[in-house]
């Protein structure tokens, strides 16, 4: 079972990550190759709360998704005032990450020079010296506790997913759609771009925090090396593969790009070529993704509900 | 279009079929009594050289094994696993080895970053693991001390080689100024660095330069020029890549920078002397095995006629680990109880067995072998050359 288990684990993590992406790229039009970056900073920070200040492991992933959340203000505020668009806010996020994974390198050899140090700006910083040696730098910070298991992944999932729903039926979710389509007329009609794509981008750096916080709790083990640039790029592959506008496709691939490698694991070296080759003739064939536009609806839940308990209408809301 | 899109829906469907056939049929085996042996290693990614130099001679090796009956009657099958040189890939594979394929020993991973992770889950599923070449210390014993009962390695640890680098460079060479280029995102460099600086130091020496860089750089003139600045007169590279070391002796000898340049056992690659022998002119690299010793010229050969591919020390400590675990089963096989358990019992208890490099003892309280000899190496008209062998006090 443990394999399977790591299957659907590591495949539930990457469908919270791609959720947030989702919003950001899939609803918001602002397409992001710095995912891994949040995922690394609400990865780390939840591992604090639950290792060095004992919070309870839930509460931990809620607080080092926030953290993510609010660090993505750090890149969002300057670039939306600016109004960065399309690759050009896609680079400015790629920097962002990029500038996490380099400092989080760093944290042993700047927190032993923190602890020596005697005078200077580095006595600011003195009470976090020892935390910083303790992140390990490259070599990572060790021994965390490993709550996450298949049960909490499987929650996890249902409850993203839910409130990704909510959120993007909602009118923050109507107003990201509206600026997706045409930022100048979603102003036009009253939309606060820079309100609505600075809660686009928090909700969606959250996700991403808390899908690192999972993975930081199944590994045991956090190292920089995990956030690379390739993460990033598979999430944007996934809600692009699966699909813009639409948060199933981006479920659906999310899983699939952690399964189908495991699954071609016969072909030995060359399944990555099949993958990539898998990828091109999607994009040839169904050049807005498996399940662009595609909306997932809780309308079978509603009907099931109604017949249940017998309310005898329907709502039309989805 | 849409007839586009049926025709492709079918070939999608038939594509899914083939694949799950083939995987399922996979699993099918035989009667016989069969063990199976893990390697997680790297087959694709930057590190792929690694897996192509190992795979085919331990899979020669196996297949010899299994030619002269087996180990006690127990037939070994090697399965082997890529990880696209990602820590998660390797925690999925070995969750795969211990379910799935119900490995009775594991080989690998090669790099530290997946060696820490792994340790648990070995510990977990009470399967043993031998890594590679898997050199921080946290692989085989925690960062609080205690150790992973099923984690072994066959190659020396990181503060060892340090220690020696350090020790040679002051004692030896004479050299007083050390400069550093390393790669700031992986433990295995960033681990030497500490430990020669530290013992360099010590001595009485001086660190002019330490200049950083990450994985996939691929121009560190800007490093170089600082290092010329500082007037060292020993550069150490302990790069995990070859092409780093590589790569920055072209780029010294462009800048006009002479200095003696050291590498650690990451690098003692064959590939290194085509990349950059000319400009390595002198360098020293140091490491557990040497693929020039005359008792390996012979499987050298052998190895390069079969295969196409030459042999690297990634070859020879493949074949460590799985001569290691041989023995282990053997071992378990005469007590008549061939269970993982049994394996993790005899590699800890293993005192002067013979495997492929060198006769190895393992240490019971670190999981490391004892007091593997350490090569010095010198590069001398684009080959390498022994110039002395290293023993610990």
């Amino acid at each position: 079972m443990g394999y399977i288990n790591t299957i659907i684990i590591l495949g539930g993590i990457n469908i919270i990550a791609a959720l947030g992406v989702a919003i950001l790229t899939g609803y918001t039009g602002l397409f992001t190759i710095g995912h891994a970056g949040f995922m690394a900073l609400g990865g780390y920070m939840s591992a604090i709360f639950v290792k060095e200040l004992g919070v309870p492991f839930p509460i931990a992933l809620l607080l080092g998704g926030t953290f993510a959340g609010l660090c993505s203000f750090i890149i969002g505020y300057p670039a939306f005032r600016s109004e960065l668009r399309g690759d050009y806010f896609a680079v400015a996020t790629l920097g962002f990450s990029e500038a996490t994974r380099l400092l989080l390198n760093n944290t042993r050899s700047m927190g032993e020079s923190i602890n020596t140090a005697e005078s200077g700006i580095a006595m600011l910083f003195k009470p976090i010296g020892p935390l910083l040696v303790k992140l390990g730098g490259v070599f990572g910070y060790m021994s965390l506790p490993s709550p996450t298991n298949v049960f909490v992944v499987v929650v996890a999932v249902i409850l993203a997913l839910f409130f990704a729903h909510m959120f993007v039926t909602s009118q923050y979710g109507k107003n990201c759609i509206a600026i997706s389509q045409d930022e100048v007329a979603a102003q036009m009609m009253g939309v606060n771009l820079l309100k609505t794509k600075m809660i686009a981008l928090f909700v969606s750096a959250f996700y991403a925090g808390v899908a690192g916080g999972l993975m930081a709790f199944y590994f045991a083990y956090l190292t920089p090396s995990f956030f690379t640039i390739t993460k990033s790029s598979d999430l944007l592959a996934a809600v692009v593969f699966g699909g813009i506008q639409s948060l199933i496709g981006p479920v659906i691939t999310g899983f699939i790009l952690v399964v189908f490698p495991e699954l071609l694991r016969s072909f030995a070296e060359w399944r990555l070529i099949i993958y990539g080759f898998l990828f091109v003739i999607v994009m040839i064939f169904r050049p807005q993704g498996l399940l662009g536009y595609v909306e997932m609806n809780f309308y079978f839940v509603r009907i099931w509900w109604n017949k249940i308990f017998r309310r005898g209408q329907t709502s039309q809301e989805g | 279009m849409n007839k586009n899109v049926q025709l492709f829906r079918k070939w999608w469907g038939l594509l899914l079929i083939g694949v799950l056939l083939i995987s399922s049929l996979s699993g099918c085996g035989s009667q016989e009594k069969v063990l199976k042996i893990g390697y997680i290693t790297e087959q694709t990614g930057v590190d792929a050289y690694v897996g192509a130099a190992s795979v085919p001679a331990m899979q020669d090796y196996v297949d010899e094994i299994n030619a002269k009956g087996g180990i006690s009657g127990y037939k070994i099958e090697l399965v082997v696993y890529d990880t696209r040189s990602e820590v998660p890939d390797a925690v999925t594979v070995a969750k795969r080895l211990v379910d799935q394929d119900k490995a009775v020993a594991i080989i690998g991973p090669s790099w530290s970053s997946a060696g820490i992770p792994l340790a648990d889950i070995a510990d977990a599923a009470k399967v043993p693991m031998v890594a590679t070449t898997a050199s921080n210390v946290n692989v085989t014993v925690s960062e609080d001390g205690t150790l992973h009962p099923y984690m072994f390695r066959v190659c020396f640890i990181d503060p060892y080689q340090g220690f020696a680098q350090a020790d040679f460079a002051y004692n030896k060479l004479g050299l007083r100024k050390a400069a550093f280029l390393t790669d700031i995102a992986s433990p295995y460099t960033v681990g030497l660095h500490q430990f020669f600086k530290d013992h360099f130091i010590e001595l009485g020496g001086e660190i002019v330069a330490e200049e950083g860089y990450t994985q996939g750089d691929a121009e560190f003139r800007a490093q170089l020029a600082k290092i010329k600045d500082a007037g060292a007169d020993l550069l150490v590279v302990d790069a995990y890549t070859f092409k780093d070391i590589g790569l920055a002796a072209q780029q010294a000898e462009a800048l006009g920078l002479k200095v003696q340049i050291m590498g650690g056992d990451g690098v003692f690659v064959p590939e290194l002397l085509e990349m950059a022998g000319p400009q390595l002119e002198g360098a020293i690299v140091t490491t557990g095995v040497t693929t020039d010793s005359p008792d390996f010229a012979e499987f050298n050969k052998a190895f390069e006629a079969k295969h196409g591919t030459q042999a690297n020390i990634y070859t020879y400590y493949g074949l460590d680990a799985l001569m290691a675990i041989e023995y282990a089963i053997g071992e378990a096989a005469k007590k008549g109880d061939v269970t993982p358990t049994a394996v993790r019992d005899a590699l800890e208890t293993m005192t002067d067995v013979q495997l492929f490099t060198s006769k190895v003892t393992m240490e019971p309280d670190t999981h490391n072998p004892h007091n593997k000899p350490l090569l010095i190496m010198t590069i001398k008209d684009s080959q390498w050359v022994l110039t002395e062998t290293f023993q610990p006090k």
